[in-house]
């Protein structure tokens, strides 16, 4: 998986659920990517913060 | 509410009336939906006394207000065109769609404590405003007014997978923005 394609599933499932095969292809990928593991932290951190 | 001074009850209004043009698209309605949400407040603004509590609540009833106007308004305002949207994120990766070298993506710290800092939110305010007007007014859709994808889908008059390309931009772009302003300021 490419670090774009990570980035719009990363930022989709904070919307929906992702299908299985989606979340584990993303898994792998956030464990050998620091820079889409930061992105994926701060996306939801964004959101949460919003939130509350 | 009553205790509250002309001038503060004025820098209330103009952030609410910010908000829901950001939402309505449509100054003057904005403007009828604040009053109309200032005036309930007033109404019942006996058992609030702290400035902080009393805005918070009074957004509670701006929000609500904003989310039954959108709810029961059929096609009442077009929605602007997603052409000023076309540009694609290609400022973040290279041609083989990995993350630009320059690109640097660092985990958030202390993102808890910047909320309380009315600095943070001045250059959220920033990052916002330099959003393409539809990626702004989604995103705040879906994260602030919590609304589901289908009720933006519907009220945006967008497909799922537009709206999808929508959020992702807008949440690319401010964290982005925040990084550099805020975050790595912070860290300096």
């Amino acid at each position: 998986m490419k670090c774009r394609q990570a980035t719009e599933l990363i930022s989709q499932s904070c919307d929906e659920k992702l299908r299985l095969q989606q979340h584990m292809r993303l898994q792998l990928h956030l464990l050998v990517c620091p820079k889409c593991r930061n992105f994926n932290k701060n996306t939801k951190k964004l959101g949460k913060i919003l939130r509350a | 509410m009553k205790s509250l001074s002309s001038i503060q009850i004025e820098e209330i209004r103009k952030q609410m009336v910010k908000f829901a043009t950001l939402q309505l698209a449509d100054k003057d309605l904005a403007e009828d939906v604040v009053q109309d949400a200032l005036t309930n407040a007033y109404k019942h603004s006996a058992s609030f006394r702290r400035e902080a509590a009393l805005k918070t609540w009074i957004f509670a009833i701006l929000k609500n207000k904003i989310l039954d106007f959108l709810r029961t308004r059929k096609r009442h305002i077009p929605v602007s065109s997603l052409c000023e949207e076309e540009e694609s994120p290609s400022a973040f990766f290279d041609r083989h769609d990995h993350w630009l070298e320059h690109q640097d993506v660092t985990e958030w710290r202390g993102i808890a404590q910047s909320t309380y800092q009315k600095e943070f939110w001045a250059i959220f305010d920033i990052c916002l405003n330099k959003l393409p007007a539809q990626q702004a007014r989604v995103f705040m859709m879906r994260e602030h007014l919590e609304m589901s994808s289908a009720e933006i889908c519907q009220e945006c008059e967008i497909s799922l997978s537009n709206l999808n390309v929508l959020l992702y931009r807008a949440r690319l772009r401010l964290q982005e923005c925040l990084s550099r302003n805020w975050f790595r300021e912070e860290s300096k």
